[in-house]
């Protein structure tokens, strides 16, 4: 398996570019940045062609996520609001202005309802609120909240939920916190089911693998995390980066992942062998933000540098 | 080509290719028929034509046909070759059947035929040859061999022959005696000079078989020259290339060769497995499994037919296909039990299954037929430990053959390590001399290797592993030389504990951990490594496991005090100041700490300077202050005493100078201390020293070699990561009146640390700092002004937002709540002041928009009128020109009237009329230049209305409006500017205050890595302005109390 750069766009954004998401489905691309903006980009024979600018998102963006049916996308800015725009129009669909300040971090919608339930849900992850909120868009509501589990531990004292994430069967939410808590919820009943140990320093994203059995995590322990979501077991613990593990996101085969680091590089990492299989260091600055296309053959990563790249993914 | 058949006496000519086989039997059978040899002659070109079926029919009558009775040998000759061509046919067939019966039958024939042939002619060979080769096709090797050398001491047809021979060889061949079959050879060509080119191969391949390549190439090259397109001679040359001189010209020339030979013969089956195995050497497993499906799809023999299964095998197991792979080489072995190659990549898929019994099995039996054969020896070596139930009984068969190996090759300390592990077991002493061995030759390698030759596999063979040092001690200590095992073994478990170290540093954290614990289960006593695993777990922030380790450490005695400083840095880092004193007191207690004497003194000063009260606004805590102060300078200096070039005491003599206000003194400290670890390349870094040094270029106002400072030290030393350092950066920048990129920067550390409620504050503060400006910024008069006031608001909004959320925190926030009620106040008051300004602007806008609606409306109606005037001119134009004509027509029938009735009337008349007629002409000129006027009246009259358009009408529309917009403008400012500057200053001073509180971050940096270094110091809180506004700040702290 092996990455190979197909074009980096140097100052995509005018400064460190945070977070990235593709829309399912299709080739467009979507990235937010600390200056205040989300960009919109369409892949075009092996390039990215800018098709919007979404500006007025106070303080820089910190999270974006375009739901299944690739119609609607959502950022979260430091201001801790939460914007949902359509993706056909680009016109503004609700903006979540009532979350008090450093109550919004990352944000993930819902996978498409199986039983053709049409709720769209957002899970935004709750900053100092210490839980996860699962935002009804349509109903422009808070639909329902929930709790990180309160840490026996005296170690973990920063309570601060930085990332979510929803499983591929839409069953499962997993969210992870400044002092290394991840824990597991069922999304139907909003029970918390458990929590998946290893961690105590900030996991500042996390995701399922395409079977929602695992979880990955990325970790400022310079660790990335593959666990058994069901048994609430650390299966392995991924090291090699130098720094800080920003962002993680899994191939949709399920045979590999891409982690994104402080260190400046993206590693690609077997998940058959558990090893790495490749590290990439097109970067100047911390990545924070990597991302496979659903169809597998694309990883778009961002960064501290302003840049964005595009990578062909090969099996 | 036509056929001659010499039939008694008269030759025939005939057309093998079309003759029917009737015709050609009719005019073999006349004349009582003809003699066997012509027969035998037709049967030939029959089957050189392809007509298997008419051969076969031909031949089985010449067979039928009796000779003569009586005949002598050379007579029945032709006849015994009918029947032995027969049943070498027939031999054919069974070979290339499937069906078992049919196979049998065809055999059964076959040497039916042969025995009917020997009863002819005894002495005759041919029959015993085609007995032997059936005895191939049956798998009796034995009785081939039997049957050949039988035919070996007969004649054929009188004549001596090599045929017997070249069987003979073939046999030994293929049966890998390769010896015999090349002394064999070479006998036959000695025999026969003139021998085929056959025979020369044969003497090339086994050759080859034995490595003589110089004699097999001279053998190639000369059959090549007898027959340039002999492809099973290019093969021959091409693999001799390929696999004997792998150098890069002989793999070039051998593919070159290869080509030429795919050329000529494209589905030979033996050039498409050369191409294979070069394509899988080449790394195209893929084309390799191509090629060898089509030759597996091709049939031949079986032993093609596993050569070609073992390349799939291969290919598959190099594409990862490893089921695919398993079946392949099953395959082939099945067809060929003495293929090495598969049970070879058999016993590598077993290994990866973790099968090592099977795995072992398999190399055993493969080191049978192939025996010291490396690959496998090796293999074996590596699987016998882990098939750990085995017998010792079968690893003592492979014994000597490891011996054998190893002695072969006494430069390879791989398998003399290898053959060390064998004998551990079964023969100690043996074992020691080959890890002896081993070691030997790792050490000369590395030796060789630092000597400066760049041999390759020097850096590879020079590494001697910790493994090998451990096993060799352990024999030693077991033959009693115990301190020859000491010095082995504190190699080994150095090596050991610094390739961890490696790993560690190279951020591989899971191996090193599991090496360190590894390392601490065979020596409990290894202190190191549970330093170590201690900082491991504080990198990844598990300060309790952290602790435990160095808990752990201190129970070992000479580990003790490290253990305790290390423990000291991990409390200081959480700022448990309580906890760290204590441990920094039994540290200097230790009976052995004399050696971290100096951290201790360093730890202890660090934490004096961290304790002191960081508000000194009563006499009580100003006092503490100094007392905390001086104690740290005291510890400092006598460190510096013992140990003039400490940086880390110079760097808290920089902080404590700065704290106490002595700017000057502390910055020339820094500047020493910051070139000092520049001048280390690397070994001591100081990043504090930069921070610092920034700190007092921003207390001193030096605004941009502070922003430069603490930008370098966050790219240099902290990965652009460091919350704190952005914090310092971002006050600079907004003293430097940077506001912009004081609130990005202060955006990006939020980003890294959401959970700092000092930085959310200070982004509140720069929110409103800069709405403040903006809404004190640009003339009211200007409607541009509208999106920027309208930003502030939000901004000032955000603001309000943060300063209540964090006021809502209480003491959690650790910010003073007055200070955040008294924000919250200001914003929300200037927030209601600017709708003010805002509403102004927006009516400004409204205004400038009506202004504009209203123009573009005027200038519309006045096009229209316009358009209207214009429209009736040209209707009157029309109108009067019409009457013109109307009037010069009527005038002119008047005219016509007038003369007709001059005409009809008197001639007294004449007179009178003419002068009306003149009078009528004159009035008519005159109406003509009447109209003309009115036309150029009617033009001077549109242009002075496009004049008056302009100025003169808007000017009484809106009647001095701009003046009075310039002076509300101004008095707007004006009475905004005062209530600002008031506010202003109450803000100002607040953010000195809690910009200030960043010092406690300050300290945290001291103390890192405490177990190598025991640096000290930590980095001085930017030190707070010289507060103008001292006096509103105590009123708040009056408040306070």
């Amino acid at each position: 398996m092996r990455l190979s750069l197909l074009q980096k766009q140097e100052n995509a954004h005018d400064d460190s570019v945070w977070a990235c998401a593709w829309a399912p489905g299709s080739n467009t691309l979507v990235t937010g940045s600390v200056d205040e903006s989300v960009k919109l980009w369409q892949e075009a024979g092996d390039t990215l062609e800018q098709r919007h600018h979404l500006v007025g998102l106070s303080l820089g963006v910190v999270g974006v996520s375009v739901d299944g049916s690739g119609q609607y996308g959502a950022a979260a800015s430091l201001d801790s609001y939460v914007t949902v725009w359509s993706m056909v129009d680009y016109s503004t669909v609700h903006q979540f202005t009532e979350i008090p300040p450093s109550e919004t971090w990352g944000l993930a919608f819902a996978p498409p309802a199986a039983g053709g339930d049409d709720k769209l849900l957002l899970a935004v992850a709750g900053g100092s609120s210490n839980s996860v909120r699962i935002l009804d868009v349509n109903a422009k509501a808070e639909a329902v909240k929930l709790d990180m589990p309160e840490a026996p531990d005296k170690q973990r004292r920063e309570k601060f939920v930085l990332s979510v994430a929803y499983s591929p069967d839409g069953r499962r939410i997993a969210a992870g916190g400044m002092d290394g808590t991840v824990a597991l919820f069922d999304a139907a009943s909003g029970k918390l089911l458990h929590t998946l140990d290893g961690h105590f320093k900030p996991v500042r994203d996390l995701c399922f693998t395409p079977d929602s059995k695992c979880v990955l995590t990325a970790c400022d322990d310079m660790h990335a995390h593959l666990y058994d979501a069901e048994h609430a077991e650390l299966i392995e613990a991924f090291s090699g980066h130098e720094s800080w593990v920003l962002s993680v996101s899994a191939h949709p085969s399920g045979n590999a992942f891409a982690t994104g680091s402080s260190d400046s590089k993206i590693k690609l990492w077997d998940l058959q062998t558990r090893t790495c299989a490749q590290t990439v260091s097109e970067h100047s600055d911390q990545v924070w933000g990597v991302r496979f296309r659903q169809d597998g053959t694309r990883l778009a990563s961002v960064s501290d540098d302003s840049s964005v790249c595009l990578f062909d993914f090969a099996a | 080509m036509a056929l001659v058949l010499p039939l008694n006496g008269v030759s025939l000519r005939l057309d093998p290719g079309s003759v029917s086989l009737d015709d050609l039997l009719r005019a073999l059978r006349a004349d009582g028929g003809a003699p066997a040899a012509a027969w035998l002659a037709a049967a030939h070109h029959l089957l050189a034509c392809g007509r298997e079926r008419d051969f076969e029919a031909v031949l089985s009558e010449a067979a039928e046909r009796e000779p003569a009775p009586g005949a002598r040998p050379p007579a029945v000759f032709p006849h015994v070759q009918a029947l032995c061509s027969l049943a070498e046919f027939s031999a054919q067939q069974a070979a290339g059947e499937r069906e078992r019966r049919r196979r049998q039958e065809l055999l059964m024939r076959a040497t039916d035929l042969c025995h009917r042939a020997q009863r002819l002619s005894l002495e005759e060979q041919l029959p015993e040859l085609v007995l032997g080769h059936v005895a191939l096709v049956k798998g009796d090797t034995a009785g081939a061999r039997k049957g050949f050398e039988k035919a070996l001491r007969m004649r054929c047809n009188g004549r001596s022959s090599i045929a017997a021979q070249l069987a003979l060889a073939a046999l030994h061949f293929n049966q890998r005696n390769y010896q015999e079959a090349l002394k064999l050879y070479k006998a036959a060509l000695r025999a026969c000079p003139t021998a085929p080119p056959e025979v020369r191969l044969g003497i090339a391949a086994c050759s080859l078989k034995m490595g003589s390549t110089g004699t097999a190439e001279l053998a190639y090259r000369r059959v090549l020259d007898m027959a340039p397109d002999c492809t099973p001679a290019l093969l021959g040359l091409a693999v001799l290339k390929l696999h004997v001189s792998s150098d890069e010209q002989g793999v070039r020339e051998g593919s070159q060769l290869l080509a030429e030979a795919f050329e000529q013969d494209p589905e030979n089956p033996f050039v498409l497995l050369l191409l294979a195995h070069f394509c899988l050497r080449q790394g195209y497993a893929d084309k390799a499994r191509q090629l060898a499906e089509t030759v597996q799809a091709h049939g031949g023999s079986a032993a093609m037919q596993a050569e070609a299964y073992t390349l799939l095998g291969r290919a598959c197991h190099a594409l990862g296909q490893l089921n695919d792979a398993y079946r392949y080489y099953q395959q082939a072995t099945h067809l060929d039990s003495k293929l090495t190659l598969p049970r070879l990549g058999l016993a590598q898929l077993n290994v990866l299954q973790n099968e090592a019994v099977n795995a072992a099995s398999l190399l055993e039996s493969v080191l049978l037929d192939a025996p010291q054969w490396i690959d496998a020896l090796e293999m074996l070596g590596r699987v016998y430990p882990k098939a750990a139930h085995k017998s010792s009984r079968q690893a003592r068969d492979v014994v000597p053959q490891f011996k054998e190996a190893a002695q072969a090759r006494p430069r390879n300390a791989h398998i003399w390590e290898l053959l060390g592990d064998l004998l551990a077991s079964l023969e100690p002493a043996g074992a020691l001399k080959a890890y002896d061995k081993a070691i030997e030759i790792r050490r000369k390698a590395a030796a060789a290797a630092k000597g400066g030759s760049t041999e390759d596999g020097g850096a590879d063979a020079g590494q001697l592993s910790a493994r090998l040092l451990n096993n060799a001690a352990i024999l030693h200590l077991r033959a009693g030389d115990a301190q020859k095992a000491f010095e082995l073994m504190a190699q080994a478990v150095t090596l050991g504990y610094n390739l961890a170290r490696v790993k560690e540093a190279c951020g591989d954290l899971k191996s090193a951990e599991a090496e360190y614990k590894e390392l601490l289960r065979q020596f409990p006593q290894y202190g190191d490594c549970c330093l170590r695993l201690a900082c491991i777990a504080k990198a990844r922030g598990d300060t309790k496991e952290a602790l435990r380790w160095a808990e752990q450490a201190t129970e070992i005695r000479a580990y003790a005090a490290d253990a305790l400083a290390l423990q000291a840095g991990l409390h200081l880092e959480k700022r448990d100041y309580h906890h760290a004193k204590q441990v920094l007191d039994r540290l200097l207690e230790a009976e052995d700490g004399r050696k971290h004497e100096t951290f201790a003194k360093l730890a202890m000063a660090n934490l004096h300077a961290y304790s002191a009260p960081s508000s000194r606004k009563t006499d009580k805590d100003k006092l503490r202050a100094e007392v905390h102060y001086s104690h740290a300078m005291e510890l400092y200096r006598r460190v510096l005493e013992k140990d003039e070039g400490c940086i880390s005491a110079a760097n808290g003599v920089g902080c404590i100078l700065a704290e106490v206000g002595n700017m000057t003194a502390a910055k020339e400290v820094f500047l020493q201390v910051q070139e000092a670890s520049a001048a280390s390349s690397g070994f001591w870094r100081m990043p504090d020293a930069w921070v610092n040094l920034a700190n007092v270029y921003l207390a001193q106002e030096q605004y941009v070699p502070a922003i430069q400072m603490y930008s370098n030290a966050l790219r240099k030393f902290y990965d652009n990561r460091s919350a704190m350092v952005m914090l310092y950066l971002a006050r600079a920048q907004y003293d430097a009146d940077h506001l912009p990129e004081a609130k990005r920067t202060l955006t990006k550390a939020l980003h890294l640390a959401p959970t700092d409620h000092q930085l959310r504050f200070n982004v509140a503060l720069t929110l409103q700092e800069w709405a403040v400006r903006t809404l004190q910024r640009g003339k009211e008069g200007d409607p541009g002004r509208l999106p920027a006031v309208l930003r502030a608001m939000k901004e000032l909004r955000e603001a309000h937002r943060f300063f209540t959320y964090l006021h809502g925190l209480g003491k959690a926030s650790g910010l003073n709540p007055e200070i955040l009620k008294h924000h919250i106040n200001f914003v929300a008051k200037t927030h209601e002041d600017a709708r003010v300004p805002l509403e102004k602007a927006q009516q400004k806008v409204a205004e400038a928009a009506e202004k504009e609606q209203r123009l573009r409306e005027r200038a519309e109606k006045d096009k229209e009128r316009r358009e209207l005037e214009e429209e009736q001119r040209q209707i009157l134009e029309a109108a009067a020109r019409r009457k013109l004509e109307e009037e010069a027509q009527r005038q002119a029938e008047k005219l016509q009237n007038l003369q007709q009735q001059w005409r009809n009337a008197a001639v007294m008349e004449k007179a009178v009329a003419k002068g009306d007629a003149a009078a009528v002409a004159k009035k008519a000129a005159e109406d003509a230049r009447a109209a003309q006027e009115a036309q150029v009246d009617a033009l001077f009259a549109s242009d002075e209305e496009d004049e008056d358009y302009n100025p003169e009408a808007m000017d009484a529309e809106f009647p001095d409006e701009p003046p009075r917009g310039v002076g509300g403008a101004a008095g707007g400012a004006a009475g905004a500017g005062g209530q600002y500057d008031d506010l202003e200053d109450d803000f100002e001073l607040d953010d000195d205050d809690l910009f200030g509180e960043g010092e406690e971050g300050g300290a945290a940096a001291g103390g890192k890595d405490a177990h190598t270094s025991g640096g000290g110091g930590g980095s001085a809180p930017p030190p707070r302005k010289k507060a103008k506004h001292r006096a509103v700040m105590d009123e708040d702290e009056d408040e306070d109390e």
